[in-house]
């Protein structure tokens, strides 16, 4: 071996790893807090599950419209844990400058806010309000070839039998409170890896139902697969206007009725962009506004309308009232939610 | 159908089409090389890109980008004993040993040849699967599934290496790691010990990363020496291309049974790249003439692993394009680029689309091809960085490592993951444990547990007789008792004689 061929060597491999290091330390340049100016700082925008889906799709389809309000560079960053709960509470635990925020899934961590669940460490109303991006409604589905043709049916029949995910995920809780509420006698299945297995085990008729957000359920109804017997809400659809809301159908009672509207209110959280508990007022505002008008430029009305992401938009103040009314659910729904998050 | 196959080709071979696969091809071969940097991330960044492309265009990127990934992963599992992606960990297993004996261009040149091959059969399965698609996948529900899961474990066994007994303690291990995480039923955390972290299980990248890769490192930093150890005779890294490609040549029945391994686990969702190369590795030992040469640098190890990693890919496209149901993570982020280029997935891939289902196998084909001469031409260059010695090379791919784990969840605790992975695979190591076996154990004792009990609340006790199920016993069976009387036959043999 001659030497000057490995000092050479060593040369080579002593810069690389400097590049290294130095591209894996660039991304937090930046600084100031004070300002309610973010020009040329850096934003983190945690999407709180794996790339792909939903929510990775409205946070990266929205950054570079945040990023040309705001002045300042927007990465996406993926955190994936504990059902999309692992980055909130590390959100909640991070620095309070509105350089890092999320997207949040807003039925699943603040359902476990108010139940309590030990996955969530930290209370609904601590949370900073920047905007809600996208809320869509919930649909009951069952198969389109199945014996139960509408909501009457299933309620009519005697025991069913609904896939879920697994306790805590909206799925889970959607059919808890629908099954508590009607006095259903239903049997939710879990353990299915996503929504798209129990879509699969739905079309196969090995479980009588399931419950999806829009965007997720409504491919299997277009191509003929599942039909919907009723949306969580109090309205008809206009995308699936034949659809009866579940509203319309008689309740027990009023408790029974209550149930169903806080959870309703609950769904209405949809896709919200969340800081840190405790950012200045002036930097709240500056994200916000620049929300605002982000969702206001048409170029990312259009793009949303072509990747099927549609923008339903609550400003932070609508935002912040949703969660007020949610935060004071009655109690027999909190126990219900503690129920549905425990799997009891 | 056919006439639609082939006009397929010609809109791949558009001029604009062609250029973005090949971007797409670069990128992936870059990242491929990176250990830790998967495709999946990758492809959620490229994304973006695709948002005014029309669906062939946008899918010859981001496809030949994802499947390249594969392809290239395996290059570091040969050359450090590094795998460049999770799913090239079990390339590591018998190609870094060839490297260590002076044979990595051997071992390269079959490892990159039955990539294209296994691409190829892969694909070719994809376009044959087209018709039968949506029946194939609703005939296959949590029950087979979990009976499958059974089939991969008895390969413990045969993974364990010499000690049988030592594997299955391997094993029995790795189910107790499997535990951790919610439960999957009931929703209670089990072994979480307060983080929310531990939630969704031990994360399968840093975990597979620091278990082949980071013990690597750790040996060759207490080598102190190159990683072709004393062979001076540097002419002889590459040499063996030829020789590489001959040996693939000549197990043609390997790779075509390896790579069907892959589109088969492909298909299913949730089971992985990760599992799917030590099944494939497992049955290529248990049918072999040389058993014993496997885990020491046996060319057909290599074979199997190359073509089952790539063929896996257009397994996991079949779900994809048929339901919308993405049978892997690089899948999920391909779904968001359906909905992107304003594809549904479903009926119309297989009618009105057909077309761009066919462009993407023709992009897997074509892909492959580019990204395994361009490694051809690279090889001499990236052999030598073998004969680098282990502490200049250390401090380098140590930084690699940490980084390609962190970029699974951007967790620290990934990082945390690895290196505990990386001190147990040396433990392993120095004491003679096999590492495969808890690995495999890991990955299939969760889904084996979901799976089993999702099949006994849809059917009871009735899921063991599904026919199907009755199938996939027996299956079962003639794998599991093979090895037993194989061993049986030779003995009484012996005695005879």
């Amino acid at each position: 071996m001659t030497r000057p061929d490995s000092r050479w060597r060593t040369l080579v491999v002593v810069l690389a790893a400097t590049a290294v290091i130095a591209a894996a330390c660039g991304g937090d340049g930046g600084g100031g807090g004070d300002e309610a100016s973010f020009e040329g700082e850096t934003i983190t925008f945690v999407v709180p599950f794996s790339p792909g889906g939903g929510y990775d799709s409205y946070a990266r389809m929205v950054a570079p419209f945040l990023e040309e309000q705001l002045g300042a560079t927007v990465v996406v960053e993926n955190q994936d844990g504990a059902g999309g709960l692992l980055a909130i509470n590390n959100l909640v635990a991070a620095e309070p400058d509105g350089t890092r925020i999320a997207i949040m899934n807003g039925v699943g961590a603040g359902g476990a806010a108010i139940a309590e669940s030990e996955s969530a460490q930290f209370k609904l109303e601590d949370l900073s309000y920047i905007g809600r991006l996208g809320a869509s409604n919930h649909l009951f589905v069952t198969a389109a070839d199945s014996e139960f043709e509408t909501f009457d049916d299933v309620l009519a029949a005697d025991g069913f039998r609904i896939g879920s995910t697994g306790p805590g995920a909206a799925d889970y809780v959607n059919a808890y409170v629908m099954d508590q509420a009607f006095d259903m006698n239903a049997e939710i299945i879990t353990g299915f890896e996503g929504s798209e297995e129990n879509e699969l085990a739905v079309t196969r008729g090995d479980v009588d139902g399931m419950t999806g957000d829009f965007d997720s359920r409504i491919k299997a109804i277009e191509e003929g697969d599942h039909r919907p017997l009723a949306i969580f809400s109090e309205e008809a659809d206009e995308n699936l206007p034949d659809v009866p809301p579940i509203m319309d159908f008689e309740f027990p009672d009023e408790g029974a009725r209550d149930l169903m509207l806080s959870n309703i209110d609950l769904l209405e959280l949809g896709r919200p962009v969340v800081a840190p508990p405790g950012v200045p007022e002036e930097r709240l505002q500056a994200l916000r506004e620049a929300l605002d008008n982000a969702v206001a430029d048409p170029d990312l009305q259009a793009e949303a309308e072509k990747q099927g992401r549609p923008i339903n938009y609550l400003d932070g103040d609508e935002l912040e009232a949703l969660v007020q009314k949610v935060n004071e659910s009655p109690d027999h729904f909190v126990e219900a939610m503690k129920q549905a998050y425990s799997g009891a | 159908m056919l006439p639609t196959f082939f006009s397929a080709l010609e809109q791949v071979l558009e001029p604009t089409t062609l250029g973005l696969m090949l971007l797409g091809v670069a990128i992936g071969f870059v990242v491929g090389i990176l250990p830790g940097l998967g495709g999946a991330v990758t492809l959620a960044l490229m994304l973006p890109f695709t948002y005014d492309m029309p669906p062939v265009q946008a899918f010859a990127f981001l496809l030949g980008m994802w499947v390249v990934t594969a392809t290239t992963g395996d290059i570091t599992s040969v050359l450090f004993g590094i795998p460049g992606e999770a799913t090239s960990a079990a390339v590591v297993l018998d190609g870094y040993p060839l490297t260590r004996r002076g044979e990595a261009g051997r071992a390269l040149g079959a490892v990159l040849f039955s990539s294209v091959l296994g691409a190829w059969i892969g694909a070719l399965a994809l376009a044959a699967a087209v018709p039968v698609i949506r029946p194939v996948v609703l005939a296959l529900g949590p029950p087979e599934f979990f009976v499958l899961t059974l089939v991969g474990l008895t390969f413990v066994a045969s993974l364990s290496g010499e000690n049988v007994l030592k594997g299955l303690i391997m094993a029995f291990f790795g189910l107790l790691v499997a535990t951790i995480g919610i439960d999957p039923q009931a929703g209670i955390p089990r072994y979480v010990f307060g983080q929310l972290y531990l939630w969704d299980g031990i994360d399968i990248v840093p975990l597979v990363v620091g278990l082949f890769g980071g013990a690597e490192v750790l040996q060759i930093m207490l080598s102190k020496q190159s990683i072709a150890g004393d062979q001076a005779d540097r002419a002889k890294g590459v040499a063996g291309l030829r020789t590489g490609i001959t040996d693939t040549l000549h197990h043609w029945w390997l790779v075509l049974r390896s790579s069907l391994v892959g589109v088969g686990i492909g298909v299913i969702p949730g089971m992985g790249g990760s599992v799917a190369q030590f099944i494939a590795y497992g049955q290529a030992q248990q049918a072999s003439k040389h058993p014993e040469e496997f885990g020491k640098g046996s060319i057909e190890g290599v074979i199997a692993t190359g073509a089952v990693n790539n063929a896996k890919d257009s397994g996991s496209l079949i779900p994809t394009i048929g339901f919308g149901i993405p049978g892997s993570v690089g899948t999920a982020v391909l779904l968001s680029a359906f909905l992107i280029t304003g594809l549904n997935p479903g009926k119309e891939m297989l009618t009105t689309n057909l077309d761009v289902t066919f462009s993407m196998v023709w992009v897997t084909v074509l892909a492959n091809l580019v990204a395994v001469i361009a490694s051809f031409a690279l090889l001499r260059p990236l052999t030598r960085l073998t004969f680098i010695s282990g502490p200049l090379l250390v401090p380098f791919l140590l930084i690699v490592l940490a980084l390609g784990s962190y970029t699974a969840s951007n967790s620290f605790a990934d990082i945390v993951v690895m290196f505990a992975a990386a001190a147990f695979g040396v433990a392993a190591i120095h004491w003679d444990w096999p590492r495969v076996p808890f690995l495999l154990a890991i990955v299939l004792g969760g889904i084996a547990e979901r799976y089993l009990f999702l099949s006994y609340s849809l059917f009871r006790w009735n899921w063991m007789t599904r026919p199907i199920v009755l199938g996939l016993w027996a299956v079962l069976l003639v794998v599991a008792l093979r090895p037993l009387v194989r061993g049986f036959l030779a003995r009484r043999r012996e005695g005879s004689t």
